[in-house]
């Protein structure tokens, strides 16, 4: 693989990683709704629309952070609660913009915009690493058997 | 390891792929290699930027972990035992594993709802083992342990930065 693994990541365009695109509420989606959502569908966040535009964005980390021992109404909508205005990026921006956003900000998720102005999705760091591994698989999947990956305790301990 | 015939994630030291019998084999030497790829390989954890653990007993309340989480400004905590690790508890538990199935966290103890016996990296690990974790075992937040001490905490944001410095920082 003649290809440069750095120079790939740095030529890359948001356009051309996958994108979450169905993880998407209306600010009036109760609490419970969104909770049910993100449980059964496996979501780190989802992304609150108003339209076509992004304007929230709820997270892991906002659970734990504002509401997970707060005694909130299911019934709550998730407007009050999610963090407004995310940092959002264009779909014509190169990744190494969204790498810089994520780990300037601490953020996992970026809602991607398109030419129209809509939101086209949502870029997770997970796809990110996924994206990396995936030009490299001889390099992060395919790896030596490691003795120690497991914590090990004495026989019958 | 992931069968490069069709892919089929096998566990670490088979022989041959369990699925369609491909010879693994010669697949575990990494050949030697430069730039990123190889820093990869060669680099070792420790000198990623991981965090200190943060840390809670396993009789610990639910309630008291989430309370260290947001004041420690951690997406998990590593459950200790003594000086031993038994389990991690994340961000992501609190949802699953608290309030959808809406138990009380003030009266649950950690040790209840954490995962027990997370997987760990070790200090001299190559930075390819963790970004191996996060994209084939999907795990988010990894200890580091040497010799059964915890030392360290390696996060998705940790790798992401690594990242950052190493390709897009030297150009």
């Amino acid at each position: 693989m003649a290809l440069k693994i750095a120079d790939l990541i740095k030529a890359a365009r948001i356009r051309e990683l996958p994108m979450r695109k169905n993880i998407v509420v209306k600010p009036t989606t109760p609490l419970e709704e969104v909770y049910r959502l993100m449980d059964e569908g496996d979501w780190s966040a989802v992304v609150v629309c108003k339209g076509d535009k992004a304007v929230g964005i709820f997270s892991h980390r906002d659970i734990l952070y504002r509401t997970a021992l707060e005694d909130l109404e299911p019934s709550t909508p998730i407007e009050q609660l999610m963090t407004p205005d995310p940092v959002t990026l264009s779909i014509d921006e190169g990744l190494p913009a969204a790498i810089k956003v994520m780990v300037d900000g601490g953020y996992r998720h970026i809602p991607i915009i398109d030419d129209k102005g809509c939101t086209a999705g949502v870029l997770t760091s997970r796809e990110i690493l996924r994206y990396i591994a995936d030009h490299m698989p001889e390099t992060v999947l395919n790896l030596p058997p490691r003795l120690h990956q497991e914590l090990h305790r004495p026989e019958g301990g | 390891m992931r069968c490069p015939n069709c892919s089929h994630d096998n566990i670490a030291g088979v022989d041959f792929c369990e699925e369609c019998g491909t010879d693994l084999a010669g697949l575990d030497l990494p050949e030697a290699r430069t730039g990123f790829r190889g820093r990869l390989l060669t680099d070792h954890i420790a000198d990623l930027p991981t965090a200190p653990p943060v840390v809670v007993s396993p009789k610990s309340t639910v309630t008291e972990a989430i309370e260290k989480m947001r004041s420690e400004q951690h997406g998990c905590v590593l459950v200790q035992e003594g000086s031993e690790l038994v389990g991690i508890f994340t961000e992501k538990d609190v949802l699953t594993r608290v309030l959808r199935p809406a138990i009380d966290p003030a009266a649950t103890p950690v040790s209840a709802v954490m995962t027990p016996k997370p997987m760990i990296v070790a200090p001299t690990d190559p930075p390819a083992f963790a970004i191996h974790n996060r994209v084939a075992r999907d795990l988010r937040h990894m200890p580091v342990v040497e010799d059964s001490k915890i030392v360290g905490f390696l996060s998705e944001r940790h790798i992401l930065s690594y990242i950052q410095e190493d390709i897009l920082g030297a150009g």
